[in-house]
């Protein structure tokens, strides 16, 4: 069974099509990144993965994550995946540690501060800053916090949104490391984004979403080129 | 629904307010504030109550040593009696402080305050004395718009409301926290004041209805305050945002609505000032009949037949006083009319609180203020049935001296005679008594009605928009 599986998936507002007959799966240790120019509806299929569409939108065809239909079983369906979003979601006032126990908390998941400090460890944040508050945090140590969080969860699939958005070169750098270790890990993850480069760097998988379709790229770092990803994020081949 | 996560999200909001120290702050400014209005508003009570046992012991001292004098001059002497004031008057003076509390009670006199407005009942005047009344309807909420606007557009902004129902956390959990976090520390502030205010009490008429119903209804208004709070943060897609519609919100649920619906009830049904009404009386005791008047056409008839019950030719010839019995007939038109004019103006000031109850959906802050009032015994329905109460010691009192007058004074000497102080010390004075709570049923109903539609209102549009991020 896919961790992840989209099936002849469309989604409509009024009588614009964002998403046509999207087809999609992400299978455990597999990594899947979607690209795409902005406005192209990734944002809008992650919202549809995790049952937080809008509601005036149309809807066909079938999203299910470990089996569980998305649209019938939202709340069952996401309590078995770890979401990433763009803007790293923690709390300002609480440290590294008080914000994982308390998501996991939320989650009903008991574990001790000792096995969320070895996650920590394995994310790389520094120790010193375990117990700071997270708003002394930078955008990439929030991040850690992040995946930190989701290793803790123990889930098998990964979403992340736009995950590089902010990061400096090294930052990004030990962000896909992380990703890569998330994979080797046998953790299914998908990943939304504009970073091309780092796309390439830890995916199996590489899709392009442009006027609804979502359709394969092969790309190699070494011939990349301003006139090919401007063909590609026009819908070319 | 598991109240699990509700708990966590309950006390993670607590712990950032404790370390943002701002909402720690004004909870501790807020719980100063009230302890200074609950010992200002203890102070003026015991300064009310006071006055009125002095009052009331010299005026029965002074009473019952009359010596012995014509009846006539008794019934001139006066006689004072105060409104019974309940412990609860603490938490909300009502109209106390506008109607009076004492009142002087005088043959052929009107009952001294019997004509005020009734907009007073809804007044937002009373900005020199704090009460713990205010503290809830106004401050409280205030309060609450300062610690909680930001509960929910800020985890928006942040993006952790996008992660939590991201990672398949139940939308009313969030909710529920967020009220819960805000509602049980003014709970537990409600809680306190309740408990104190039990003990205040104790003994008192109806200590427990009154303080239940008060109790139930604060904490009815608190509810609906946190949940518009959370469902306007909710709503908001900037945290400043929020805090400026909550604001607006609050100036009119607290301030614009209940003074104009005061003062349009004020226009729609005008009371007469005092000196129209007695100058009304006046003009209407003079057409209905002027015992000095020897061609008056009402008193001539009424001498006829008191000439014809005792058969005799002339008043002189009477076995009883023709002055008392004239005096009697005086009191009855005198009363029939003032009452009368009562009756109207009572009506009038009926009319003005009907037309404020028919809005009263438009302001919980003014529904609490009717319950704060109604079981304190500071609304208008305590105060009127008091100046009914009055009204007919007054008379019944007048009447008895006039009977005095009547059978007691020779009419050969009327002027010289002096009657007994026995009968002063024996004159029907009825203790005036605090009405019972029910008399503001009416009032009380409506308001609680509007009480529960503030707490479902903004749970129903909650669910309505819940769902979005």
């Amino acid at each position: 069974m896919s961790l992840l599986a989209i099936k002849q998936f469309s989604c409509a507002f009024a009588d614009k099509k964002v998403l046509n007959a999207i087809n999609l799966t992400v299978e455990s240790g597999q990594v899947v990144s979607i690209l795409g120019s902005n406005g192209t509806g990734k944002s809008t299929l992650l919202k549809c993965i995790l049952g937080l569409n809008d509601k005036s939108a149309h809807l066909d065809g079938e999203i299910e994550i470990f089996g569980h239909p998305v649209q019938n079983q939202a709340l069952l369906a996401r309590r078995q995946l770890a979401y990433v979003p763009e803007q790293a979601a923690v709390y300002g006032h609480l440290s590294a540690i008080e914000n994982i126990n308390y998501f996991l908390s939320l989650a009903d998941i008991k574990i001790s501060n000792n096995v969320i400090a070895t996650h920590l460890s394995q994310v790389g944040l520094d120790q010193q800053a375990w117990h700071k508050p997270c708003s002394e945090y930078s955008k990439g140590m929030k991040q850690k916090v992040m995946l930190a969080l989701a290793l803790a969860k123990q889930a098998k699939l990964l979403l992340m949104d736009e995950p590089n958005s902010g990061l400096d070169p090294q930052a990004t750098e030990e962000l896909n490391q992380l990703i890569v270790q998330c994979k080797n890990d046998g953790m299914g993850v998908l990943v939304v984004t504009h970073d091309i480069l780092s796309a390439i760097a830890f995916s199996d998988q590489l899709l392009m979403l442009s006027s609804g379709h979502l359709s394969p790229v092969t790309l190699d770092a070494t011939s990349l080129t301003i006139e090919r990803l401007t063909h590609l994020y026009q819908g070319g081949a | 629904m598991s109240y699990r996560p509700v708990i966590a999200i309950m006390r993670n909001e607590w712990l950032r307010y404790w370390r943002a120290r701002t909402p720690f702050l004004l909870v501790i400014i807020l719980i100063g504030l009230w302890v200074v209005a609950a010992f200002s508003a203890h102070h003026h009570w015991q300064d009310h109550a006071r006055t009125l046992a002095a009052v009331s012991q010299k005026s029965q001292q002074d009473w019952q040593s009359q010596p012995d004098r014509h009846p006539h001059r008794v019934s001139h002497y006066g006689d004072f009696v105060a409104k019974p004031i309940h412990p609860l008057s603490v938490i909300e003076p009502g109209i106390l402080d506008q109607s009076g509390h004492l009142v002087y009670l005088e043959a052929h006199r009107l009952n001294s305050a019997n004509f005020n407005p009734a907009t007073e009942a809804t007044s937002l005047g009373r900005f020199p004395l704090i009460t713990p009344a205010m503290i809830v309807q106004w401050w409280i909420p205030l309060c609450l718009i300062m610690i909680g606007y930001a509960s929910i557009s800020s985890e928006k902004i942040t993006g952790t409301l996008a992660y939590l129902r991201g990672n398949g956390i139940n939308a009313w959990h969030i909710a529920c926290g967020k009220w819960l976090a805000l509602f049980i520390p003014f709970l537990l502030l409600l809680l306190i004041q309740a408990t104190f205010t039990l003990v205040w009490i104790s003994g008192s008429d109806q200590a427990l209805l009154r303080l239940f119903t008060l109790f139930i209804a604060q904490v009815i208004y608190i509810a609906g305050w946190c949940w518009l709070v959370v469902l306007v943060s909710w709503q908001s897609r900037q945290a400043h945002s929020a805090l400026l519609t909550l604001l607006l919100l609050w100036v009119c649920i607290c301030i614009i609505v209940p003074k104009g619906l005061a003062n349009a009830a004020q226009i729609a049904y005008p009371t007469q000032p005092r000196s129209e009404a007695e100058y009304h009386a006046e003009e209407k005791l003079k057409s209905i009949g002027d015992s000095h008047n020897p061609d008056d056409p009402h008193f001539a008839e009424f001498k006829a037949n008191l000439l014809k019950q005792y058969g005799v030719d002339n008043t002189e010839d009477m076995p009883v006083n023709y002055n008392g019995l004239l005096m009697q007939e005086g009191e009855r038109l005198t009363t029939q009319v003032y009452r009368e004019q009562q009756a109207q103006h009572h009506a009038q000031l009926q009319k003005q609180n009907t037309s404020i109850r028919t809005w009263l959906w438009l302001t919980p802050a003014l529904a609490m203020q009717y319950i704060h009032m109604a079981s304190s015994g500071n609304d208008l329905a305590h105060h009127l049935a008091f100046l009914a109460q009055a009204e007919d010691r007054r008379y019944q009192l007048i009447q008895y001296l006039n009977q005095i007058h009547t059978n007691k004074v020779h009419q050969h000497d009327d002027k010289n005679t002096r009657v007994s102080a026995d009968f002063w010390k024996n004159a029907p004075r009825p203790a005036i008594l605090l009405s019972h709570l029910s008399i503001s049923k009416a009032a009380i109903v409506s308001a609680l009605l509007v009480l529960l539609a503030w707490v479902l209102a903004p749970l129903w549009l909650l669910s309505r928009v819940i769902k979005r991020l």
